[in-house]
C-alpha cells in the first residue's frame, strides 16, 4: 500500500463521517393537534317557565328533537319539560332554538343554551322580591358532575350542598331562595367537574317592594374576559344598572365606555370602577338613553363577567355580554315577536361589513341585506319584515369579531345575543400512538 | 454329547489363524466341524479348508447369518441323539478352556437350558469383558450390564440365567437351534438378543457361563470389515433393535414401546446433529424408516413368534420380561453421557488453556489460568464494569432509552416468539423479531431470569467484548500490551459512544459478537479446507446472530463476501462463503418476511429506536459518539483516530494497517449512507433514522485493529533507530492511545453508567389494571396521552397495553403493526361527543382507559360526559381513569395469524441448529465410513 492511498484512505472515511454528521436529526414532525370535525350539537331550552314556548329550525339538514324538523321553523308551543334539540351532522350550522315566554308586563326570551364547562350569571337574587331558579341540563348520556358557588357582596357565599351535583338525563332545578336565601344581588357560577352541562336561569324581580315581578331569563357568560360588550340596552331605560364581578386574583380597574351609531364615548359620570378579587360591583348606567348609547363596553385588567339589567317600560331587559359572530352565526325569533338586530363592531379602527339574511317560517329567505358598521360603533338593522314579526331566523355571515343582539319585544322586551356558529366543532385530533 | 462346531466364515482372514489355533489348542475338541463361508474375498475360505480338512460350504456374499446357520447345520449331516452345536465367528477366538467349560455347565444342566454361551472379552485387549450375557432395554440399546472398559478380574464366576448369549461362542442344542432358527429377517446383527429372547418367551433358559472364555474381535460391528450385510452397523443394529423389541412384545407393550422408538429415535437423531455426528443422525431415520416402511415383515415375524409361544409353561412370558433390562438403564446411560460430554469439555478446556500457556500436561488448569495475564487484566475490566454498573445492581427491571424492560418471565419471550398471534396494542400478526429466541434460550439457561439476560449484556458488555477483542487480537499480532490495549479501548467503544448508556440492545450485542465473529472470518483464508469450511460456518453463525440484533449487518457482510478475494492473501472462491450471506437470512425468518414489506426496519436495530432523539454531529461521529445521552465527551476519542493514523506511518505494517482503514471506510461509507435515509414503519408515528451503532462499531473497531497492529513492538522499532520524527509522533501516538483508554475508563469509572438506562419498576398504569391486564387479553387498558392543555396543544394519542407495561420485544411487532383506523374513530368520535362508542371501544377488550398527567380539559370532559365510562381510580392526582362499563371482549378483533408462521420458525430454529452444529468444534467418528 502505498502512502497516497493510505492518506486517501484516510481522507475518504473522515469525509464521510464529517458528511453523515452533518445530517443532523430528523425534524419533528408537526402532528394536527385539532381538527375540525363537524358535529352534531345540542341546544337546550329549559324554560322552567309556565308560559314558555319555544321555536326550533334549521336552514339546512334535520334537526330531532321531540319531532323532527327537516328545514324551516317549528313552534313548538309550550312544551312542558325541557326541550333538547340535537343537530345532525348537516344541520349543525344553521340549527338554532330560541325560547320565549310572556305574561302580563313582561316578556322574556333567550336562545336555548348549548352546553358549556362554565357559566356566569350575575344579578342574581334568593328572595321574595327576587327569586331565581337555575336550570341545569346534561346534553350527554352520561353522568355530568357540576359545582355551583354564589357570591355577594362580601364574597363567596358558604352554601352547603352545591359542589358535586350530579345530573342526568332529567333536568336539575335549583331555587336560590331556597339553597341561598340572600335579599342582595348575587353571582352564580356553575362549573361542570366532569361533563359538560347547559345552564340557563329564570329571574323573577320586582323594581320595588310594590311592584309586580318581572320574569326574565338571565344571559350566561362562559368566560370571563378583559374586553366586554354587552348588548340589550334599551333606548331610554328608567334605569340601568351594569353589574360587575372580578373573578381574577387582584383588583380591577374597569374602564366604562358606551357604544352607539355615532361611536365610543365614555358615559358622562362613571368612566373606571375598581372592584376586588371575588367582588360584585354594581354601577348605575345613567343618562345613557339620551345619549344614544345602545350597549356597553369593558375593558378591565383583570378577566370579570358582567351584565346589564335595565328596567324599561313596564319590563326589566337583561343585556348580555355578546361573543364575536365568527363566520356565521344564527338565531331564532319567537314566534309573534317584533324585533331589531343590532351590531356592534369593536374594532375601533375599521369599519365591517357583514351579511345578515332573514328567513321565513317556512325556511326561504325573505331578505338580505350587506350592513357596513363603523368602527366603534352600534348600527341597527329592523326591515320591516322583522318588525312585523314574519322573520323567524336571521344569519349572519362574515361578522368574525362584530357583535350583534337581538332586541325582541312582544308586551315587553328582551335582549337575545347572536352566537356564532361554526358548524364545526375543533376536538383533539387523535393518532395511534408508538 | 455331541458338540458340533458350526464356523461362518466372511472375510475374516485376519483373525482366522488365531481363532484356528485357539480352536486347535482346546482342551475339549468339537465332535464335528460345519463349514460355511459366506463368499469372502479373501483367503477366509482357504484357510478353513486347510485347517479343518474340508471345503467350507460356499455362499453368496449377502447370505444372512441366520441362513448361513441353516446351511451349516445342513451341512452337518442328521441330527444325533444329544447333540449341541458350537456356533463360532471368524472373528471370535476361544480360550482353550472355553468348550470344556460350556459342555460341562451343559452336562450339569437339566433340559430346560437349551443354550449356554461364554463370557466374551476384547480381542486384542484381551483383558476388557465385552459380554457375560445380553440383554435389550426399552430403548432397544444392547445391555451388557458391564461398566464402560471393565476387565475382567474373575468377578464374574457363576453361571447364570440371561435373556441371551452372543452367538460367538454359543452352544445350543441343535434340536432347538432348528426349531426355533435365526430370524432371517435380521440378516447380521441382534439375532442373537431375539434368539435368547423367543427361547426364554417359549419357556427355555439361556445361561452364561463365565469359566467360559471367548475373545471378540466385534469385527462387523466395529466396521472392521465390510460386507453387503454390514455396510451401515449402526443403522443395521438400530434396524435389528427395533424388530427385536416390536416383534417380541406382547400387544400392550407393543404399543408403548413403538410409540417409544418412535420418539426416541427422533430425539437421538436430533441429539447425533447437536453432536455433529450426521451419520449417525441418518442412520436413526433411516432405521426408522425402514421398520415403518415394511409393516408386514413385522406383522409375520410377530405372528411366528405367537406359534413358538403356544404351549410355552405358565411364567414363561414373565420371566423373560424379568430378564430384559431394568426401565431405569436408559436414564443411567443419559447420566453416563452428560458426565463423558462434561469431561470432554474439561478436556478441551484444558487443552486450549495448554496450548494459549505453553504448559506441559500436568500443569492444572487453575493454575495456568491463574498465572495468565489475560485473566488478571480480564478481571480488572470485570471489576471496572461492575463498579461502573454499581447504579444498576439492584432495583426492577432494566431499561431505558431504546432498551424496554425485559419481561418478568423468560415464557413471554418464548410466547412471543411462538406464536403467531400477539396480544400487543390492538393485536398483531407480525411475526415477532428473531432476536427474541437467542434471548429466551440464555434466559430459559438462566432458569427463566429473563431481566438477568439484559442485565447481563449490558453490565458485562465491557468485559465480555474485551474477551473477544483480545482472542481476534491475539490472531492478528504477538505480544501484549498492544493487544491488551486494543482491547480494552475495543471494550470501551459501546461505553463512550453512547451505546450503553442508551439502551441500545443491537450495537451491545454486536459489539460483544463482532471479534469472535471476525476471528473467525481471519480463518476463511486458511490453507486447510476443513479448517476454512468450519470458518465458513462460525462467520455465518456470528453474522447470522448479529443481524437477529441489527439486520444491517448482513449488508455489511455481503459487501465484504463480494470483495473477498481482496481481503484474503490465498485466494479464497466467493462462492463458497454463500453460507455467511444466505444464513443470515434464514435465521431471521419469520420475522424477515414481515420486515420486507417495511424495508427501512432492516436498519434498525433490536429495541425501541423512536425511545432515542440521536442526532450526532460531525465531530462526534468522527470521535466514535453516537450523540445523545449518556456519551462521554467526544474529544475523548480523538485519541483512538489520531492513534489510527499515526498507524499508517509505520511501513512494516501499512499493508495490514490499510486494509484495517478499508475496513473503516466501509463502516463510514455505510454510516454516510444511512445518515441520508429516513425510515417510517406502520406502527410508528414518527419518522427515523437508522441504527449508526453497527457501522460506528466497524469503523472504530477497525481503527483499533489499525493501532494495535502498528502499535506491536513499535515502541522497540522506534527505539532502535537514530532519533528522527518518528520518536517524536510515536510518543505522541503511544500518548493518544493510551489516553483515549484511560479518559474513557476513568469517565466511566467515576460517573457510573449513566441515564437513561436505569433499573426500577416500569407501568404505564395503575396497578391493578396492569394486573387485570397481565391476567387477559380482553382486560386491556387504553392509554391517552395529548390533547391541548395550558402547555400547549398536541394530537391525542394512543396506545393499547395488554399488560403493566411494554416489555422488550414487544416494540418490534408494534413497529410493524399499522394502526386501527377502526380504532382511532372510535376515540376520535369520543372525544367529538359521539354517544355509544364505548361499546365499540369495549369490543377492542378495553376494560380501562388511563390518562396520565397533566391531562387536558378536552379529553377528561369528553371521558366524563359519555356513556359507558365510570370514573376509576387513577395513580396520581393530576391523572384520569375511567371504567369501561360495558363488559370487554375482543369482537373487533381478527386474531388469526400466518399459517405458515410455525413451519417458518422450524426452519429458523433447523437453520439455527446447523449453524451451531456445523460451526461446534468437530468430533471425529472413526467408525463411520474407517474399515480397518
Amino acid at each position: 500500500m502505498s502512502r497516497v492511498v493510505a492518506v486517501l484512505l484516510v481522507l475518504a472515511t473522515g469525509a464521510s463521517l464529517w458528511v453523515a454528521g452533518l445530517a443532523g436529526g430528523i425534524p419533528a414532525e408537526e402532528h394536527q393537534a385539532l381538527s375540525a370535525q363537524q358535529v352534531t350539537r345540542s341546544l337546550n331550552c329549559v324554560t322552567g317557565l309556565p308560559a314558555g314556548r319555544a321555536v326550533v329550525g334549521a336552514l339546512a339538514g334535520e334537526v330531532n328533537g321531540n319531532r323532527p324538523v327537516r328545514r324551516g321553523v317549528v313552534d313548538l308551543g309550550r312544551p312542558r319539560s325541557g326541550f333538547v334539540l340535537s343537530a345532525g351532522v348537516d344541520a349543525s350550522a344553521s340549527a338554532f332554538a330560541s325560547q320565549d315566554a310572556s305574561s302580563g308586563p313582561w316578556y322574556a326570551a333567550q336562545p336555548c343554551a348549548e352546553p358549556s364547562r362554565q357559566h356566569w350569571f350575575l344579578g342574581v337574587g334568593g328572595s321574595q322580591l327576587h327569586q331565581s331558579t337555575l336550570s341545569v341540563v346534561n346534553p350527554r348520556s352520561g353522568e355530568a358532575v357540576f359545582d355551583v358557588r354564589v357570591f355577594g357582596p362580601r364574597g363567596e357565599l358558604d352554601v352547603p350542598g352545591l359542589r358535586g351535583l350530579s345530573v342526568r338525563k332529567t333536568p336539575l332545578h335549583l331555587d336560590l331562595t331556597r339553597v341561598a336565601p340572600s335579599t342582595d344581588d348575587l353571582v352564580v357560577s356553575v362549573t361542570a367537574i366532569r361533563g359538560l352541562v347547559s345552564a340557563s336561569l329564570v329571574d323573577e324581580w320586582a323594581p320595588s317592594a310594590s311592584a309586580k315581578r318581572l320574569t326574565e331569563f338571565v344571559p350566561a357568560q362562559a368566560d370571563a374576559g378583559t374586553d366586554l360588550v354587552l348588548g340589550g340596552l334599551p333606548e331610554k331605560p328608567e334605569r340601568a344598572t351594569l353589574s360587575l364581578f372580578n373573578t381574577g386574583e387582584n383588583a380591577t380597574v374597569v374602564d366604562l365606555r358606551l357604544v352607539g351609531e355615532d361611536g365610543t364615548f365614555t358615559a358622562a359620570k362613571t368612566r373606571t370602577v375598581t372592584a376586588a378579587p371575588g367582588q360584585l360591583v354594581q354601577v348605575p348606567v345613567p343618562s345613557a338613553g339620551r345619549q344614544g348609547a345602545s350597549g356597553v363596553r369593558l375593558t378591565s385588567t383583570e378577566p370579570v363577567v358582567a351584565g346589564l339589567r335595565s328596567l324599561a317600560g313596564r319590563d326589566v331587559v337583561r343585556g348580555p355580554v355578546l361573543g364575536a359572530l365568527g363566520e356565521s352565526a344564527v338565531i331564532g325569533v319567537p314566534a309573534r315577536a317584533e324585533g331589531r338586530l343590532r351590531l356592534f363592531n369593536p374594532d375601533d379602527a375599521a369599519a365591517k361589513t357583514v351579511r345578515v339574511e332573514f328567513f321565513g317560517a317556512d325556511g326561504s329567505r325573505l331578505l338580505q341585506r350587506n350592513v357596513q358598521v363603523t368602527p366603534g360603533a352600534a348600527v341597527a338593522v329592523a326591515p320591516k319584515q322583522l318588525r312585523a314579526g314574519a322573520v323567524r331566523a336571521i344569519r349572519i355571515t362574515g361578522g368574525d369579531e362584530v357583535r350583534a343582539v337581538l332586541e325582541v319585544s312582544d308586551g315587553g322586551a328582551a335582549a337575545m345575543p347572536v352566537s356564532s356558529v361554526s358548524g364545526e366543532t375543533r376536538v383533539p385530533a387523535v393518532r395511534a400512538g408508538s | 454329547m455331541k458338540v458340533t462346531a458350526l464356523l461362518v466364515s466372511h472375510d475374516g482372514a485376519r483373525w482366522l489363524p488365531a481363532v484356528i489355533q485357539g480352536l486347535e489348542s482346546s482342551t475339549r475338541l468339537p465332535d464335528a466341524f460345519s463349514l460355511v463361508d459366506t463368499g469372502s474375498t479373501d483367503e477366509s475360505a482357504d484357510l478353513v479348508a486347510s485347517a479343518f480338512g474340508g471345503a467350507p460350504v460356499r455362499l453368496d456374499r449377502d447370505t444372512s447369518y441366520a441362513a448361513a446357520v441353516a446351511a451349516g447345520l445342513e451341512a452337518a449331516g442328521p441330527a444325533a441323539d444329544d447333540e449341541w452345536v458350537w456356533l463360532l465367528h471368524d472373528d471370535a477366538r476361544p480360550d482353550p478352556g472355553c468348550l470344556a467349560a460350556l459342555v460341562d455347565v451343559a452336562e450339569r444342566s437339566g433340559p430346560e437350558v437349551v443354550a449356554l454361551g461364554p463370557k466374551l472379552r476384547e480381542w486384542p485387549s484381551l483383558k476388557r469383558l465385552l459380554e457375560v450375557g445380553v440383554t435389550i432395554s426399552g430403548a432397544g440399546r444392547r445391555e451388557t450390564g458391564l461398566e464402560p472398559g471393565e476387565y475382567d478380574q474373575g468377578q464374574h464366576e457363576d453361571p447364570q440365567r440371561v435373556l441371551a448369549v452372543n452367538t460367538a461362542g454359543m452352544l445350543v442344542r441343535r434340536e432347538h437351534l432348528e426349531r426355533f432358527g435365526f430370524d432371517p429377517d435380521l440378516p447380521l446383527f441382534g439375532n442373537d438378543l431375539d434368539f435368547g429372547w423367543r427361547l426364554a418367551r417359549a419357556g427355555f433358559t439361556v445361561l452364561a457361563v463365565p469359566d467360559a472364555v471367548m475373545f471378540h474381535a466385534e469385527g462387523a460391528h466395529r466396521a472392521r470389515r465390510r460386507g453387503e450385510l454390514a455396510r451401515r452397523p449402526h443403522r443395521d443394529e438400530r434396524v435389528a433393535a427395533m424388530h427385536t423389541l416390536l416383534a417380541n412384545s406382547s400387544t400392550p407393550m407393543f404399543v408403548v414401546r413403538w410409540f417409544r422408538l418412535l420418539l426416541g429415535g427422533a430425539l437421538r437423531a436430533v441429539g447425533h446433529l447437536l453432536i455433529r455426528r450426521p451419520g449417525r443422525a441418518r442412520d436413526e431415520i433411516a432405521a426408522l424408516g425402514r421398520i415403518h416402511l415394511a409393516p408386514g415383515r413385522l406383522r409375520r415375524a410377530r405372528q411366528r413368534r405367537t406359534a413358538e409361544t403356544t404351549g410355552a409353561p405358565d411364567g414363561a412370558e414373565a420371566a423373560a420380561r424379568s430378564l430384559l433390562a431394568p426401565a431405569w438403564m436408559p436414564l443411567r446411560h443419559a447420566l453416563d453421557f452428560l458426565g463423558e460430554v462434561g469431561r470432554a469439555i474439561w478436556g478441551t478446556v484444558r487443552e486450549a488453556v495448554h496450548v494459549r500457556t505453553g504448559a506441559g500436561p500436568e500443569a492444572t488448569v487453575s493454575g495456568q489460568l491463574l498465572r495468565s495475564p489475560t485473566t488478571w487484566v480480564l478481571v480488572l475490566v470485570l471489576g471496572v464494569s461492575l463498579v461502573a454498573g454499581r447504579t444498576l445492581m439492584s432495583g426492577g427491571p432494566l431499561h431505558g432509552g431504546a432498551l424496554l424492560p425485559a419481561p418478568d418471565g423468560v415464557g413471554h419471550w418464548w410466547r412471543t416468539w411462538a406464536e403467531s398471534w400477539h396480544w400487543i396494542g390492538v393485536g398483531s400478526s407480525v411475526s415477532a423479531p428473531g432476536y427474541l429466541l437467542p434471548l429466551a434460550v440464555v434466559g430459559t439457561a438462566l432458569l427463566g431470569q429473563a431481566g438477568a439476560v439484559t442485565w447481563l449484556l449490558f453490565v458485562l458488555a465491557g468485559p465480555l467484548a474485551f474477551w473477544g477483542a483480545v482472542r481476534f487480537l491475539r490472531r492478528l499480532a504477538p505480544g501484549r500490551l498492544a493487544i491488551y490495549w486494543g482491547a480494552a479501548a475495543y471494550a470501551l467503544v459501546p461505553v463512550v459512544s453512547g451505546a450503553l448508556a442508551q439502551g441500545r440492545l443491537g450495537t451491545v450485542v454486536a459489539a460483544v459478537l463482532l471479534p469472535w465473529t471476525a476471528g473467525a472470518a481471519l480463518r476463511l483464508g486458511d490453507p486447510a479446507p476443513e479448517k476454512r469450511v468450519r470458518a465458513v460456518w462460525r462467520t455465518a453463525l456470528g453474522v447470522s446472530l448479529i443481524a437477529l440484533f441489527v439486520p444491517f449487518v448482513w449488508l455489511v457482510a455481503l459487501v465484504l463476501v463480494a470483495s473477498a478475494r481482496w481481503w484474503y492473501p490465498t485466494r479464497v472462491a466467493t462462492l463458497s462463503l454463500w453460507p455467511i450471506v444466505v444464513a443470515p437470512l434464514v435465521a431471521s425468518v419469520p420475522w424477515l418476511f414481515d420486515a420486507l414489506r417495511h424495508p427501512g426496519v432492516l436498519l434498525l436495530e433490536a429495541g425501541r429506536s423512536q425511545g432515542l432523539s440521536a442526532e450526532p454531529s460531525p465531530w462526534e461521529l468522527l470521535a466514535g459518539r453516537l450523540g445523545g445521552p449518556g456519551d462521554a465527551p467526544w474529544w475523548f476519542g480523538l485519541g483512538i483516530v489520531a492513534v489510527g493514523v499515526v498507524a499508517l506511518l509505520r511501513s512494516d505494517t501499512r499493508a495490514a494497517v490499510s486494509r484495517a482503514w478499508m475496513v473503516a471506510l466501509v463502516g463510514a461509507l455505510g454510516l454516510l449512507v444511512l445518515s441520508r435515509i429516513e425510515v417510517r414503519l406502520p406502527g410508528v408515528d414518527t419518522a427515523l433514522r437508522p441504527s449508526y451503532g453497527l457501522s460506528l462499531l466497524l469503523v472504530q473497531g477497525a481503527l483499533i485493529v489499525a493501532a494495535t497492529l502498528a502499535g506491536n513492538g513499535a515502541v522497540r522499532d522506534v527505539a532502535g533507530r537514530s532519533f528522527t520524527w518518528r520518536q517524536p509522533v510515536a510518543g505522541l501516538g503511544v500518548l493518544a492511545a493510551v489516553g483515549a483508554v484511560v479518559l474513557g475508563a476513568g469517565w466511566w469509572v467515576a460517573g457510573g453508567t449513566p441515564g437513561p438506562l436505569d433499573r426500577g419498576e416500569v407501568r404505564v398504569a395503575p396497578v391493578y389494571m396492569g394486573d387485570l391486564a397481565n391476567s387477559r387479553p380482553d382486560g386491556a387498558t387504553l392509554l391517552l396521552r395529548g390533547g391541548p392543555t395550558d402547555a400547549g396543544a398536541a394530537p391525542v394519542s394512543y396506545t393499547v397495553v395488554r399488560a403493566d407495561a411494554p416489555r422488550l420485544g414487544d416494540e418490534a411487532v408494534t413497529a410493524l403493526t399499522p394502526p386501527d383506523e377502526q380504532l382511532t374513530d372510535v376515540v376520535q368520535r369520543i372525544l367529538a361527543g359521539s354517544d355509544r362508542a364505548a361499546e365499540q371501544l369495549a369490543s377492542y377488550g378495553i376494560a380501562y382507559v388511563h390518562a396520565p398527567g397533566p391531562v387536558s380539559d378536552e379529553v377528561a370532559g369528553a371521558f366524563d360526559a359519555t356513556e359507558g365510562f365510570a370514573g376509576a381510580s387513577a395513580d396520581s392526582p393530576d391523572s384520569r381513569a375511567w371504567r369501561v362499563t360495558h363488559t370487554p371482549d375482543l369482537s373487533a378483533i381478527d386474531d388469526s395469524g400466518s399459517p405458515l408462521h410455525v413451519p417458518l420458525l422450524v426452519v429458523q430454529v433447523l437453520a439455527l441448529i446447523a449453524l451451531l452444529v456445523l460451526a461446534a468444534p468437530g468430533r471425529s467418528d472413526r467408525r463411520e465410513g474407517d474399515v480397518a
